[in-house]
């Protein structure tokens, strides 16, 4: 059973931990954002370069 | 905010008259560099793949996490100023390079992210942590610090 302490250690670290889930989604979200735009540039020059295979 | 006049003042800067001057010692500065990238680096893999229960899984991961914090901030630190006397020497073309941009943005986030969000977190015992947090958190960061050194490698190719 969770003693008294480690019940309001809990209680008081749930905001930060609620933050830092939405900093890591968002976080993760942009990044993946930013690599796809870069991935997409590369396949646009790649294209470019060589034509489309076609 | 414009930093042109920052980097314009870079450019002439006594850094920039030796980082132009003396490759030497433009060498020697930029092995501090990469040493420092792999101190970082190794730390945020150390403690990350910890989180997700890859390595030392028989040491807790409060242990782990606290003797990374150390020397994350002196690999950190070995970065910062050797990256700032390594830019001197092409101040002005690093300003006009979105890459570079890119990489201090992902730097920006990544030491926020560290010192705001991961350390404070994680100063206390892992027990009262979701897992699934835990694992989010350790994605996230060595998704920014990914981000740090292939947007930075990146530099030398756009």
């Amino acid at each position: 059973m969770k003693s008294e302490a480690e019940r309001q250690s809990s209680s008081s670290h749930k905001p930060r931990q609620v933050i830092a889930t939405v900093v890591c989604v968002i976080v993760l979200a942009s990044l993946a954002w930013f690599w796809s735009e870069q991935v997409k540039e590369v396949i646009e020059m790649l294209e470019l370069a060589y034509g489309d295979g076609a | 905010m414009d930093l042109y006049p920052f980097f314009d003042w870079l450019d002439t800067s006594m850094l920039a008259d030796i980082s132009k001057a003396h490759g030497g010692v433009f060498a020697v500065v930029q092995m501090f560099h990469l040493l420092g990238m792999s101190i970082l680096g190794g730390m945020v893999l150390v403690g990350d793949l910890r989180l997700l229960n890859v390595v030392m899984r028989d040491t807790p991961s409060e242990i782990v996490i606290e003797n990374t914090h150390k020397w994350f901030s002196i690999g950190l630190a070995t970065m910062i100023i050797s990256g700032i006397f390594l830019s001197s020497a092409v101040s002005l073309k690093l300003y006009y390079n979105e890459m570079f941009w890119a990489k201090m943005s992902a730097l920006a986030v990544g030491i926020a992210f560290f010192y705001l969000v991961r350390r404070p977190l994680l100063s206390v015992p892992h027990e009262g942590i979701k897992p699934g947090l835990l694992k989010l958190m350790a994605l996230t960061s060595i998704a920014i610090w990914f981000t740090v050194a292939a947007s930075g490698r990146w530099i030398g190719f756009s």
